[in-house]
């Protein structure tokens, strides 16, 4: 039977104060690795806890520990990343604002593993709420001890600072993120030397992401083995997954990974409402290309989706009804993608602008005969030659849509109209700029 | 080393070589539009994507270094697919406005395209558009950001190479543009080098603008005079006009960048209104115009008196003439006037410090690229403002100390943008040099005592600011010390001077200078004990401290000839006037602070039909703008030695080279067709037996400071130094058009603090009275925190200001009083400023 | 429009953030933040004293300033309306959402009212998809499950809320504590 670990308290009130927090055994995790691991050992804990990035790219995250140079005279950094924006994501800002001390103990002990005396929290903007409360949990933290100079009398110091982002996707991707944090536009960096060698200011850097921050006191506390028994054995652990769009029950919910998607849509949200049926889910933020219905039978897995062509990204599930246009939801998808482009390499600049021109054309019933070819050409010419993940994602996304629901595409093309209840407004709104 | 295979041949090439070099290497081209040699790989433009065996995604190779047994393809099917969309979706927005580009003809995107791209676009949609008018940024730089390709070549290397940061991108995404601040690059370099590095026509030259195709420019290839450093460039012109200035990759130690004298400056060459179009002779008071006969006829006369006399014959040449002029003019001094007294320096008193400089120079002067010379760990910088002095050699210290990561301290009485790199940075008061000197050589020889020693080789470079100093010898003597001992040590030492003259080097090498420098021959003068002066591309009266006093030495002088392409001050009181050529119409080789002896070709052709056969055979482009009788230097030095009885023997080029080389050690080797692109390196010259030198005794040198000491509260007293600025050098950058658009008023530049003690009206842009009891000056003020408190900086360069009247001999800083100007005093300093633009 | 002078108090907030990073560079965001409170948006004069402050060139800082989208350096309304058009926001009918406060308040997205008081925007995902359609009033307060009529109320009490640049001074929206739609 799963257990609830990350949400266990999340309704608790007052759970932001750190004396509520403690109450519930809080910072219990941050004494005993303190007490009890060598920085090394903590390493090997969460290697063996099989821990994978919940940020998107699910990369092993004691691995990534690992790669940070034991003989380095230069400084060590965690870097946070709270810059959750991937459509149909809101796991991190639940935890930011109902569990910011859990969040703020997993970075303590992640920067005694890794030897990091200054901890950044880069935060979405947006999140002014919730960088309010982190920011009271961090303050009390100082008061009782538990950041600054000589953590729970062990002699572990840390400094941790949040970094309020200002209204940019592409600082998600960690070197974007780095860039942004040294005060430059946040446009991705050349990899290799990839960040554990050389991030911020050219010194050893990791990137987590909250939700994985938030898993490694549960591990310090309960076993790598504890963990790894949970869910998938490739990618084990609980996991928050977002579940929005056309569903009855939309909202964060903690299961293990590996379950089923049409189970997680269909039992635990409800299913599509006024009883439609579900038409398609994206299964990980938009970047993950979309499931048509008859394919939910997955697991949510980071190596199931992986070898089915979509991905478990973000957890960020996105459901469609019968109703909903695949013409407009990929429009509205590229909209994002196109304004989110950073601007740096050629392919997703002028390749993902080019596309939307296309379909907002096929949206709004002026697409013209071959235009589907054309999208597809488009892809073969932007996917895998981009800079960073954000063009192949935006491609990725299309593909999804194309390969599932080309049917639609050729109706608005032949019939110049949707054959969907939607009414025909223009989509690409804008932002007041300048 | 990694053994690699590049479409099927291999090769060993270094290891960490980029795949794009490597393939260069191979003779394989791989397109780009973001990369460039002298910056960060950026690998943005995409157009580089190569197949590297056992990657399954294409690699960009601008960025990707090779590793052993690596197997790159450039030319697959899937290579060729891939440059093709790029390249579309780069036209996809691109205006295609080629017939009216500038940039036509020497396009990347139009070379790319028409080589790798595809025959027609299938992009049916509306073009992005940032503005409908082109948007002119400076003075120099015009915008049409719709043909941008955002490659931030402009931008990168604005801030890598040149270290100004003036352009940024601006927006994000598709809308992002690269401009200045608010659309504006008033205040930067004015370098250009952002419309250099531009592939396609996004930044363009408002000089240039819309005056020639690329292709129907013919170019001469040659030196720029203003600084030297020496830098390459190219001069292009079309129908007997020059339409601009560029540099290629491929010549020099610039590599394609230049500063905004050496870019837009060049078109004083182009100014015919101050130029000297006849010799002239004084006749009851009066210049009047005579044949070249009669005027060295009238020369002969007067030597003829003056040798009964048995007064004393002086030369004085501009360290901005060729090798071959000075030679000549040397040899014409030796054997036609017998004399030994010749200078090549006018602006300060050297004598003393010859000797010294000679021994430095023999001893430690590294004569080889300032790149190599910088391969060390330690680099001292002193008494230069570089960024503004010798802006390129600025640009090779920073690029070299980002590759080497030297520690750097800089001594300079002004602010630069070295300061920014420095590990440490002093600004001093001109004086203060010597204990500094001092202080830092000792702590390096010091370290000594505690090994490892974190500076084994160790580079000095020299500006001009010291030896315009009181303390030069002074310093140059410590220098000298300091780097002997360091030197016995074990330390390798090399030196170089950064001169603000484009030849002084070759002056040196040449020995244009004697016991007697100029400021002992106007002494002379004053005691009625020199006969006659002999004054050749220089103005004495406008650039030698103390006007007054010039002006009374000259005017003992039983004969002065003056020997210049344009008019000048000292004119007025010369008695025979010779109109000579320009940088423009010159051709010889000049000496670089390097050392690199290069080739210097004539832009325009003589204004004249009379020149000797060997340099009609150099090549020019155009028609001369207007038709004289002046001549080349050294034919004037011959006719005239002819005139008086002596034949000179220097009938063309190659033979005055050869002589020079014969007669100079360094030189030897040298043979002026054989030059290249890059220059040869001089040799040493080894002139002075070491014996000649005193030695002195440190404890005896140390810490004299020769400087007035300045009130501590700061109120209305100054030091006044002086130098070059950015946009100005020696006294031809103000027949610049271009320049004095950018620059047309001196400016009186002191520290933020300084100018907010002066009270209201002393901000930025204000006027303020600068004055001493020999002269006053309604300035602009110029604010810099950087500033030292206590000092204001005036340029040198503006000729009316006549900026050396505050200057007594010797009395360098001078002290002056700043106040806030009153409002008629500013009227008119205003009015003065706007009639120089006009 | 009023010039951006820096004040003392807020120079000093721009030096107190230099020493939380290794670079003085690092502090311009938060610096940009600091001013964007204050005065609603970053002018130009703001822009060259962050850079004299952090040792930039006035452009570095307009980089910053421009690339952001939550920067803005022309004055925008004193009640930023963003409404989310993304994914899921609008598959619950964002768009009516945008139309609605179009008409309702005479403005395209992206413009500002005549009298200053309204600027609309549509805005990429905000975060808040479980609640959407979600429209975030001034960087402020998440206004979720938006209907028609809520959209009016909110309007009403936006145009009889005081005009000021601080985005505190309307508390109206203000919702701090909000539950999470969370499984069992």
């Amino acid at each position: 039977m799963f257990e609830q670990t990350l949400l266990k308290n999340i309704n608790t009130e007052n759970y932001h104060q750190l004396e509520v927090y403690r109450t519930g055994g809080g910072y219990a995790g941050l004494r005993k690795a303190l007490n009890e691991y060598q920085p090394d050992q903590l390493i090997q804990l969460v290697k063996d806890s099989q821990l994978r990035g919940r940020g998107g790219a699910g990369f092993s995250t004691g691995v990534k520990w690992s790669f940070i140079p034991k003989d380095s005279v230069l400084p060590t950094y965690l870097c946070c990343n709270a810059d959750e924006s991937e459509p149909g994501t809101f796991k991190d800002r639940l935890l930011i604002e109902k569990d910011p001390h859990g969040l703020i103990e997993g970075i303590a002990i992640s920067c005694y593993a890794i030897g990091a005396k200054i901890a950044y929290i880069y935060i979405r903007f947006e999140f002014i709420y919730g960088t309010r409360i982190l920011q009271q949990a961090i303050d009390e933290c100082y008061a009782q001890g538990l950041l600054g100079k000589n953590i729970l009398g062990s002699g572990f110091d840390l400094e941790v600072i949040i970094h309020r982002g200002a209204g940019a996707y592409i600082c998600g991707e960690e070197t974007a993120l780095l860039e942004s944090l040294e005060g430059y536009r946040g446009q991705p960096r050349l990899k290799p030397p990839f960040p554990a060698i050389s991030g911020l200011y050219a010194s050893p850097t990791i990137i987590n992401n909250v939700e994985t921050l938030a898993c490694i006191p549960h591990i310090v506390l309960r076993g790598a083995q504890w963990f790894s028994d949970i869910g998938s054995p490739k990618g084990p652990g609980p996991r928050l997954y977002c579940l929005s769009g056309m569903i009855n029950k939309p909202g964060v919910y903690e299961l293990p990974t590996g379950i089923p998607l049409r189970e997680l849509v269909e039992e635990h949200g409800g299913g599509a409402p006024n009883g439609k049926k579900i038409k398609a889910v994206i299964p990980g933020g938009v970047s993950a290309p979309m499931f048509a219905e008859k394919d939910l039978d997955i697991a949510m897995d980071f190596d199931a989706l992986a070898a089915a062509g979509s991905m478990f990204g973000s957890a960020g599930v996105i459901v469609m009804d019968e109703d909903s246009c695949i013409v407009k939801v990929t429009l509205s998808m590229l909209e994002f993608f196109h304004i989110e482009s950073c601007g740096k390499c050629t392919p997703c600049r002028e390749g993902l602008g080019w596309v939307l021109k296309l379909l907002r054309r096929i949206e709004a019933g002026a697409g013209k005969h071959g235009d589907a070819q054309e999208l597809d050409r488009l892809g073969e010419a932007i996917f895998g030659n981009c800079f960073c993940a954000l063009g192949d994602g935006a491609i990725m996304a299309l593909r999804g849509a194309l390969g599932n629901f080309r049917d639609e595409f050729d109706y608005h093309i032949a019939k110049g109209h949707c054959p969907f209840k939607t009414e025909s407004i223009v989509l690409h709104r804008t932002r007041a700029t300048g | 080393m990694a053994l690699i295979i590049i479409d099927g041949v291999s090769r060993q090439v270094g290891d960490d070589t980029l795949i794009l070099n490597a393939a260069a290497a191979l003779g394989v081209e791989i397109p780009t539009f973001c990369s460039h040699p002298r910056l960060e790989p950026m690998a943005s433009c995409r157009m580089c994507l190569i197949e590297v065996e056992g990657i399954g995604k294409l690699q960009p190779a601008c960025a990707t270094r090779v590793t052993e047994g690596m197997v790159v393809h450039t030319d697959t099917a899937k290579v060729r697919e891939t440059r093709k969309s790029m390249l579309e979706m780069l036209l996809a927005n691109h205006p295609l406005d080629c017939p009216v580009c500038d940039k036509a003809g020497e396009c990347d995107l139009q070379d790319h395209a028409y080589e790798y791209g595809a025959p027609e676009s299938r992009y049916d949609e509306d073009k992005r558009r940032f503005h409908n008018a082109d948007l002119p940024l400076n003075s120099v730089v015009i915008a049409n950001l719709n043909r941008c390709i955002q490659c931030n070549l402009c931008i990168r290397y604005c801030d890598e190479v040149v270290g100004a940061q003036a352009l940024g991108a601006i927006g994000i995404g598709a809308n992002q543009i690269a401009t200045g601040f608010m659309d504006s690059l008033a205040g930067c370099d004015h370098c250009g080098n952002c419309i250099e590095v531009c592939p396609v026509g996004a930044l363009m030259s408002r000089p240039f603008r819309y005056k020639a195709r690329p292709w129907d420019l013919k170019e001469v290839d040659t030196v720029c005079p203003f600084c030297g450093t020496g830098c390459q460039i190219s001069v292009g012109a079309r129908e007997g006009e020059l339409m601009r200035v560029h540099s290629k990759c491929e010549t020099g130690l610039n590599q394609e960048a230049l500063c905004v004298r050496g870019r837009f400056g060049i078109d004083f060459a182009n100014s015919t209104e101050q130029r000297l179009q006849q010799p002239l002779i004084r006749q009851d008071k009066d210049l009047v115009a005579v044949s070249w006969n009669k005027a060295f006829g009238f020369i002969g006369e007067k030597l003829k008196q003056i040798r009964r006399s048995n007064k004393t014959i002086g030369g004085l040449v501009s360290p901005s003439l060729t090798n071959e002029t000075l030679y000549g003019f040397q040899k014409l001094m030796h054997h036609v006037f017998d004399s030994n007294t010749i200078d090549s320096f006018c602006r300060w008193p050297l004598a003393e410090a010859y000797p010294v400089l000679e021994q430095l120079i023999d001893r430690f002067y590294s004569r080889k690229p300032l790149e190599e010379l910088l391969k060390v760990d330690r680099l001292l910088i002193i008494g230069s403002n570089v960024t503004d002095e010798n802006p390129i050699s600025e640009y090779l210290i920073r690029e070299a100390h980002r590759a080497n990561r030297f520690d750097m301290t800089v001594l300079s009485p002004r602010p630069s943008r070295l300061d920014r790199m420095a590990s440490a940075y002093q600004r001093y008061i001109p004086g203060e040099e010597p204990a500094l000197i001092a202080s830092i050589l000792s702590s390096l020889a010091n370290e000594d005592k505690q090994p490892p020693l974190r500076s084994q080789s160790i580079a000095v470079l020299v500006g001009t600011d010291l030896l315009r100093s009181p303390g030069a010898t002074h310093s140059l003597q410590l220098l000298l010390e300091h780097l002997k001992t360091l030197q016995t040590n074990g330390r390798s030492i090399g030196l170089q001077f950064l001169f603000d003259r484009c030849n002084q080097l070759g002056a040196w090498d040449l020995g244009v200078t004697s016991q007697c420098d100029f400021n002992q021959m106007l002494s002379m003068c004053d005691q009625g004990q020199m006969g006659m002066l002999y004054v050749v591309g220089e103005d004495p009266l406008l650039s030698c401290p103390d006007p007054e006093r010039v002006k009374r030495a000259l005017s003992q002088l039983d004969l002065l000839i003056v020997q210049d392409a344009f008019a000048s001050d000292t004119m007025e009181l010369a008695d025979v006037v010779l109109p000579g050529f320009t940088f423009a119409e010159s051709t010889g080789t000049f000496t670089n602070n390097e050392g690199r002896v290069q080739r210097v070709r004539p832009i325009y052709p003589p204004p004249t039909k009379t020149v000797m056969n060997a340099y009609k055979a150099a090549p020019t482009i155009y028609p001369a703008p207007f038709r004289s009788q002046a001549k080349l230097d050294v034919r004037i030095f011959s006719e005239m030695a002819l005139a008086l009885g002596t034949d000179l023997g220097l009938s063309s080029l190659e033979q005055v080279f050869c002589e020079m080389a014969a007669t100079v050690p360094g030189y030897a080797e040298l043979d002026i067709n054989d030059l290249g692109n890059q220059g040869r390196f001089s040799g040493a010259t080894l002139n002075t037996p070491e014996s000649s030198v005193k030695p002195t005794t440190l404890t005896n040198l140390e810490c004299q400071l020769t400087r007035q000491s300045v009130p501590d509260t700061p109120d209305d007293n100054f030091y006044l130094i002086t130098g070059n600025s950015m946009f100005h050098s020696g006294y031809l950058s103000e027949y610049s058009p271009t320049l004095a658009e950018i620059e047309n008023e001196p400016y009186v530049e002191l520290s933020e603090l300084d100018a907010l003690a002066l009270g209201p009206g002393s901000a930025d842009g204000d006027y303020v009275l600068v004055s001493n009891p020999h002269h006053q000056l309604t300035l602009k003020v110029k604010t810099n925190s950087g500033f030292a408190r206590g000092v204001a900086f005036i340029p040198e360069n503006f000729k009316a200001a006549q900026l050396n009247r505050f200057f007594a001999q010797g009395d360098y800083p001078c002290l002056v009083k700043i106040r806030v100007a009153q409002p008629a005093a500013v009227d008119e300093a205003v009015g003065s400023a706007e009639g120089n633009t006009q | 429009m009023a010039t951006q002078k820096l004040t003392i108090s807020l120079k000093a907030q721009i030096n107190a953030i230099i020493p939380r990073y290794v670079e003085p560079r690092s502090a311009v965001m938060p610096a940009l933040h600091l001013i964007q409170d204050e005065f609603g948006y970053i002018s130009r004069e703001a822009m060259e004293e962050v850079a004299t402050i952090l040792g930039l060139t006035p452009v570095q800082v307009y980089e910053i300033a421009s690339f952001y989208h939550q920067f803005h350096t022309k004055p925008i309304g004193c009640h930023h309306l963003q409404v989310c058009i993304n994914v899921s926001c609008m598959l619950l009918g964002a768009e009516n959402i945008v139309s609605q406060l179009e008409q309702s308040l005479n403005i395209e997205s992206g413009q500002t009212t005549a009298d200053g008081r309204f600027t609309l925007s549509a805005v990429q995902c905000l975060g808040s998809c479980d609640t959407a359609p979600v429209m975030q009033i001034n960087n402020q307060a998440y206004c979720e499950h938006l209907t028609g009529q809520r959209v009016e109320e909110i309007l009403q009490r936006l145009r009889e809320a005081p005009m000021g640049h601080r985005p505190e001074a309307f508390a109206g929206a203000q919702k701090d504590q909000r539950e999470f739609t969370v499984a069992k």
